[in-house]
């Protein structure tokens, strides 16, 4: 008898002859048990399950900082450095926003991720009928390179670790704004690193903030990323982000493999122009993070970087390390926050960045626990810097590498994901790629079915959120929510409209004339965005310039 | 001739956030349940959510707003409305409302705000409900 | 401001479409003022981008001081009688144009979703003073015939690459198209989509596209009678119409005013031909057909109060072999017929 047959039977004979005669007895609390992707739990893993999947641990695992990195991507990993202390802030007026950093500095924070307003997002300045109401509501207004002056005022860009920003459709505007501040702070872009998320084709199936069609949109983002390769080649110019995929619905396996289809349109369109995979490839990053179940949260970091690691030797052949570890990024939410009870959300965030540290992951930021209902109040946010110090550094959870590794569990959900996400890519691959499968409404139908999957099972109370479908409170007591400055709008407008009558309007036209004919010959607009972003036109004049040549998205209807 | 009156529901997303999954939800939802759902698309002003709602001779507008301005948009919708002789209009919101922002917004003319969380099934009872009641 | 009272109109099809209370009399108003509005069908596959060009026609139209209805239909669910109505979504500039009244229909049960109701509806809109109806439907196939019976002129739209030949050798939709319509006109492709829908009409119509004097004797005519009668016969006097293909590109906005000049001179034509009033006449016969055939059953199904289970039982005896379904029929109509003579209804 072989050894797989012997595990095998050894796993049967504990169900048939000691679990099941148990449960039959006294029954388990659900008939079944099933995780966010779908897929049955059994009561226990062991070493038939790993058998069964012809786990080998030098092909599957391996060791840290050695293909395929599911161990991690760095020999030394924490025992090294913990991952950078990230904040994702902003809101109101540059001004306002500028005091948050300067605390957050304080606090110990050694990256800065700028939360934009949705006016800038959608490339609208404030004044524009479209962003009544909204200036420096969801982040802050950064309309001219002066609200970034403003921003980094008394903060110098090489104390950071990185700088960046969620700016996706306007990415490239917000990266050239940065080069701009460098100049002016007198630094080269090699003594700083500016990180962005610049992925703009996930804003049409899951985000929400895209401008113009996909296909002049995915040229635009690439104009950064090939920039990039040229004057900064240690920079992060794309962050092809599974998140908010995943938050809409679509579930983190299929998240995972629609992101990998994205990131694979980032680099092809690279190669289009020229360049080498191992020139672009160690500047991509990845954004993942799972909020449904913390196993598969730590599954999904580890096979992804298996994934990525075989998808660039394999299909691009890479032959630089650098191009086979992929960095990932997360931001700690846990399980679905409440907007009742607050304060439990601590308890979930502090799970979510658990998941990030059992993951291996670079770069992670910690939710805050009011972020469900309103902007980060001052002690949220310092609560959260607490929770990602304290795992850091205290009760031991970072002195091994990939603690989790060899669990039978997480291998089981690991070399499951595997296939699954291979499936969808598959899937993906012949619908034409991620634009095509998005232009077929393929990813779309995913998303809405599972977001749809996902609200059935918190209705029938087989997804349980503490507080909200089970054990809810009779009465709320009443916090006080953080409130924006509600003069901020007319301030933003009053300083635009001063700052427009003092910039060289000769030079503003020049600047956008040029921008719009090195769109329109299909060069890369970076320099040209440069030039305009130095003579302070606004997000919104650039846009309007870019819009005239790329076109506008027209929403399709897809339910 | 036989009376075939369906419930008519303007699903809207106003505000410029592009988180449209809750709305498309409720739209769905509504579907499942009989009615008849216009789906307005992101990034509605005030005043186009007004217009179709009239036009399409809707029983109930049901916005969605995550972007935090919901208190100058739904106050406006509501007296657009009611300027426009479509006092019988129902509003219903949804989306990120902070807790004590709910009672501004019910004096503004809001006939109820669904948190986050609320079964799509409420909400359709909900409306059935007041539909009959009219 | 809208030029006119957007409430009131919105209400007036509400009542009709729901068949409420009064709105008999509204439609039968609105019959006895007897106007005509001319009605632009558009039909074609979907993602076709249909929206997007009737909001380009109905502000175009509405420019020039008409005032224009757009009736977007949309197939309501089988299964629980709801619809999801997006078409709205892609008429932002038509539905902030004074002059335009856009609304959604749920197509209600009605193939291809358009109905007597639509008619009625049409009817009512003329009465209120509309110049003109545009009148969405969806998808392909035979349902889209009943928009050759609704419109006065029909614009059959077709993409490139979503199956070209496919799409053009359909018989269906060679018949019912007055214009066919190629969008986006800058994808490749177009040439060649307009290219094979050419190609077809030349088997059918010789000459140019739009107003043709009749062929000359010997020259060789296809099609068959439903195109006859719809643009004339080639051989014949006065002339017939040969639909002609145009290249546009909704989203762009290119194309659009050759479009609506094209579909103007094709409802002058059919005036000038008298086939307008046939259309209107077919229309209205079927109309009458339909409101018979809507009170025979009704006075039926009154008499019939156990019709479910009269129903079941013949349906018990087909299944054994008793009777087929036409003996079937035949027998729970005089049945019918016997009770209502028997004033038991």
């Amino acid at each position: 008898m072989d050894m797989r047959e012997k595990l095998r039977l050894e796993a049967e004979r504990w169900r048939r002859e000691v679990r099941d005669p148990s449960v039959h007895e006294a029954p388990e609390r659900r008939p079944q048990f099933v995780n966010d992707a779908g897929n049955t739990v059994e009561p226990v893993y062991g070493p038939a399950d790993l058998e069964a999947d012809g786990f080998d641990h030098a092909s599957h695992l391996g060791y840290p900082g050695e293909f395929p990195y599911t161990r991690g991507i760095d020999p030394a990993m924490y025992r090294r450095g913990l991952p950078v202390v990230s904040a994702y802030a902003g809101f109101g007026t540059p001004q306002d926003s500028n005091r948050r950093y300067r605390e957050l500095i304080e606090l110990g924070v050694q990256s800065l991720s700028l939360a934009l307003d949705l006016p800038t997002q959608l490339g609208f300045d404030p004044d524009d009928l479209m962003s009544s109401g909204e200036v420096g509501r969801m982040g802050v207004a950064v309309n001219t390179l002066q609200d970034l002056e403003i921003l980094f005022e008394g903060i110098a860009l090489d104390t950071l670790s990185a700088v960046g920003s969620t700016a996706n459709a306007i990415g490239p505007i917000i990266m050239a704004m940065f080069v701009a501040l460098g100049e002016k702070q007198g630094l080269d872009p090699s003594r700083y690193t500016v990180a962005l998320q610049n992925d703009v084709l996930k804003e049409y199936v899951a985000r929400g903030t895209q401008i113009f069609p996909p296909e002049p949109a995915l040229r635009f983002s690439v104009d950064a990323l090939e920039w990039c390769v040229r004057h900064a080649p240690h920079w992060i110019p794309i962050t092809v982000c599974s998140n908010h995929i995943d938050v809409a619905g679509a579930g983190s396996t299929a998240a995972t493999a629609f992101t990998l289809a994205n990131a694979k349109c980032y680099l092809d369109e690279a190669l289009r122009r020229g360049l080498d995979i191992d020139q672009v490839a160690p500047l991509m990053r990845l954004f993942l993070n799972e909020r449904e179940d913390f196993f598969l949260a730590v599954a999904n970091y580890r096979v992804t970087r298996r994934i990525w690691a075989h998808l660039l030797r394999d299909r691009y052949g890479a032959r630089d390390p650098r191009s086979l570890e992929i960095r990932i990024m997360g931001y700690a939410h846990g399980p679905r926050e409440t907007v009742q009870e607050p304060l439990n959300n601590i308890v979930r965030i502090t799970m979510g960045a658990l998941t990030c540290y059992f993951g291996g992951l670079q770069d992670l930021r910690c939710a805050s626990y009011d972020e469900a209902v309103n902007l980060p109040s001052d002690e949220a946010v310092r609560v959260a810097i607490r929770t990602q110090q304290i795992l850091g550094h205290e009760f031991g959870i970072t002195s091994a590498i990939d603690p989790l590794g060899g669990s039978y569990y997480v291998e089981a959900l690991t070399n499951r994901m595997e296939r699954e996400i291979a499936e969808i890519l598959a899937r993906v691959d012949e619908l034409g790629g991620a634009l095509g499968a998005m232009k077929r409404g393929f990813i779309q139908k995913t998303i809405t079915e599972g977001a749809s999957r996902r609200q059935k099972a918190y209705e029938r109370k087989e997804r349980v959120s503490v507080g909200m479908n089970v054990f809810p409170l009779a009465a709320e007591t009443r916090r006080q929510t953080f409130r924006i400055d509600p003069d901020a709008e007319r301030q933003q407008i009053e300083r635009l409209q001063h700052l427009k009558a003092q910039r060289n309007a000769l030079r503003v036209r020049e600047t956008l004339a040029e921008l719009e004919v090195c769109a329109r010959e299909g060069r890369n607009v970076m320099p040209a965005l440069l030039d305009a972003v130095k003579a302070y036109a606004t997000m919104g004049e650039m846009c309007g310039v870019l819009k005239s040549v790329y076109g506008e998205y027209e929403p399709d209807r897809s339910f | 001739m036989t009376e075939d009156h369906k419930i008519r529901v303007l699903i809207a997303k106003v505000g410029l956030d592009g988180h449209d999954v809750g709305a498309r939800l409720v739209a769905r939802g509504l579907l499942d349940a009989g009615m008849e759902v216009i789906y307005s698309g992101l990034r509605r002003t005030p005043e186009q959510v007004v217009r179709a709602a009239i036009e399409e001779d809707v029983d109930l507008i049901g916005v969605s707003i995550l972007s935090g301005a919901h208190i100058a948009h739904l106050s406006k919708i509501r007296r657009l409305l009611d300027e426009q002789g479509a006092g019988d209009i129902r509003l219903i919101a949804g989306g990120v409302i902070p807790q004590e922002d709910i009672a501004t917004l019910e004096q503004a003319g809001v006939s109820r705000v669904f948190v986050s969380g609320t079964p799509v099934s409420d909400i359709a009872d909900y409306v059935a409900r007041i539909k009959a009641c009219v | 401001m809208a030029a006119f009272d957007i409430r009131r109109t919105a209400q007036v099809i509400s009542a009709i479409e729901n068949r409420s209370e009064g709105a008999d009399a509204i439609i039968r108003d609105a019959y006895r003022g007897a106007h005509h509005v001319p009605v632009v069908g558009i039909t074609g596959p979907p993602g076709a981008g249909k929206s997007t060009l009737i909001d380009r026609l109905a502000v175009h139209w509405g420019e020039a001081n008409e005032q224009v209805a757009v009736l977007a239909v949309d197939p309501s669910s089988a299964f629980t009688g709801g619809a999801l109505l997006g078409d709205r979504l892609r008429m932002d500039r038509a539905a902030a144009h004074p002059n335009v009244f856009v609304r959604s229909f749920a197509s209600r049960g009605q193939l291809g979703g358009l109905s007597s109701t639509t008619i009625d509806i049409v009817m009512v809109l003329g009465s209120l003073g509309f110049d003109r109806v545009l009148l969405e439907t969806v998808g392909a196939g035979q349902a889209d015939l009943s928009v050759g019976m609704a419109a006065d002129v029909v614009m059959v739209m077709a993409v490139p690459g979503l199956g070209d030949r496919v799409q053009a050798a359909k018989a269906g939709i060679l018949e019912i198209g007055d214009l066919y319509v190629v969008n986006k006109s800058d994808l490749p492709g177009a040439a060649t989509a307009a290219g094979h829908l050419e190609a077809n009409l030349d088997l059918v119509y010789p000459g140019a596209a739009g107003r043709n004097s009749p062929a000359a004797a010997g020259t060789s005519v296809g099609g068959n009678r439903e195109q006859h009668r719809r643009h004339g016969h080639p051989a014949y006097a006065p002339g017939y119409w040969r639909p002609p293909v145009l290249s546009i590109s909704a989203h762009e906005g290119s194309g659009i005013s050759e479009l609506a000049a094209a579909a103007d001179d094709f409802l002058a034509w059919s005036r000038e031909t008298g086939r307008y009033g046939d259309r209107v006449s077919e229309r209205l016969r079927a109309q009458i057909l339909g409101a018979i055939e809507g009170r025979l059953m009704q006075l039926c199904l009154a008499a019939g109060r156990q019709r479910d289970l009269e129903l079941a039982a013949l349906v018990a005896e087909v299944a054994s072999g008793g009777a087929s379904p036409d003996e079937a029929a035949e027998r729970l109509i005089e049945q019918w017929m016997a009770a209502i003579r028997g004033g038991r209804a």
